[in-house]
């Protein structure tokens, strides 16, 4: 059996996905594979997928990772996509294409933020709903208030 | 050592240690196959994305433009843009059929975003025959200074709902036609023929 070239890697609560190189339908489908026995087999609770390494995202990578993400959402896990390049992000929005099921950040860190893992000293926190928040700085009020 | 690599060993130099630009200009003639001592402008085209893709691990971004400038003194004349044919029958194909439109791309030196939407354009027709048809073939014909010609034929059945796909108005489960639709937002002129024995798409964009 071949495993697939690209790494799911879990850190803490979360596994990460960096995409890399040409994806075809026989690495997409083994990744989805790979991906939900993960999350059957950890306790993950969300799954990032970094397109740092992509140079190109067509409609049919695009329905590929929300099929992922909604695989994923039936399994209770949250999908955020990370590293977006101006020009894929653009040439994505010319297209009129969107990723239904999966959230975006700018960066690996704003998406790590987001699934409630950060530097400790800013501590993030959720609200509950659908967004997380930063909570404001303790040294701020303790300024303020002094 | 040729006159061109002596030159082309000067340009980098006043980037990068001289150590660094031998190993760059090394690596990036072993990339493509030539040999330093024969080594002329004419080659600097294909040599010219290489050596920027390693001199920006060395350089701060702001000095990049001034190599690229120096870089670009170098290279002369733009070579005589030709039409490619590439085949489409398999997932390999496609693979390199993309690989082929990135580096004509770098090589004629177009903007990030214009590559990119090139190389979209070139995915999205090149996987619908992949899909849909026994298979069939993408050419990239250059029209002029600042313009491609992508035209994707197969042999295929022709495509049904085409009229609605063009309008938006088609939702497949499988998201295909929204390829069809997406590349025609890319493209400056997009034009469909499609019946019972195949289809050909023409889709013009502008750099």
């Amino acid at each position: 059996m071949e495993y697939s070239r690209i790494p799911i890697i879990k850190i803490w609560h979360l596994l990460l996905i960096p995409l890399q190189g040409q994806i075809d339908d026989q690495l997409a489908e083994q990744l989805r594979q790979d991906i939900l026995q993960k999350i059957q087999s950890t306790d993950v609770t969300g799954l990032l997928m970094d397109v740092t390494g992509l140079w190109l995202m067509d409609s049919h990578l695009c329905a590929v990772l929300s099929q992922i993400a909604a695989a994923a959402r039936l399994m209770g896990t949250d999908s955020l996509i990370c590293g977006m390049s101006p020009e894929i992000a653009l040439t994505l929005q010319t297209m009129g294409l969107e990723l239904p099921n999966v959230g975006t950040e700018l960066s690996l860190e704003e998406a790590l933020a987001r699934l409630g893992v950060g530097v400790l000293g800013q501590r993030l926190s959720y609200d509950g709903e659908s967004s997380w928040k930063s909570p404001a700085d303790p040294w701020d009020s303790s300024l303020e208030g002094g | 050592m040729s006159a061109t690599h002596a030159a082309l060993a000067d340009l980098l130099a006043s980037f990068v240690s001289p150590i660094i630009a031998n190993s760059i200009i090394t690596r990036a003639l072993r990339q493509q196959d030539l040999d330093a001592k024969t080594l002329e402008a004419a080659d600097l085209r294909v040599l010219a994305p290489r050596l920027e893709a390693a001199v920006k691990l060395f350089v701060e971004p702001e000095h990049l433009p001034k190599f690229r400038a120096g870089l670009d003194s170098m290279l002369g004349d733009l070579p005589r843009r030709e039409t490619v044919v590439l085949s489409i029958k398999t997932e390999r194909d496609l693979a390199d059929a993309l690989g082929t439109t990135r580096r004509l791309c770098q090589t004629w030196r177009l903007r990030p975003l214009t590559q990119q939407k090139i190389a979209t354009v070139v995915s999205e027709l090149a996987r619908n025959i992949l899909s849909y048809t026994p298979g069939g073939m993408v050419e990239l014909i250059p029209i002029d200074s600042a313009g491609l010609l992508v035209r994707a034929s197969d042999s295929g059945s022709g495509i049904p709902n085409l009229e609605q796909i063009l309008a938006g108005r088609y939702r497949s489960k499988t998201g295909l036609g929204k390829g069809l639709l997406g590349s025609q937002r890319l493209a400056h002129r997009f034009d469909v023929r499609s019946g019972g024995e195949g289809t050909v798409i023409e889709a013009e964009l502008r750099f």
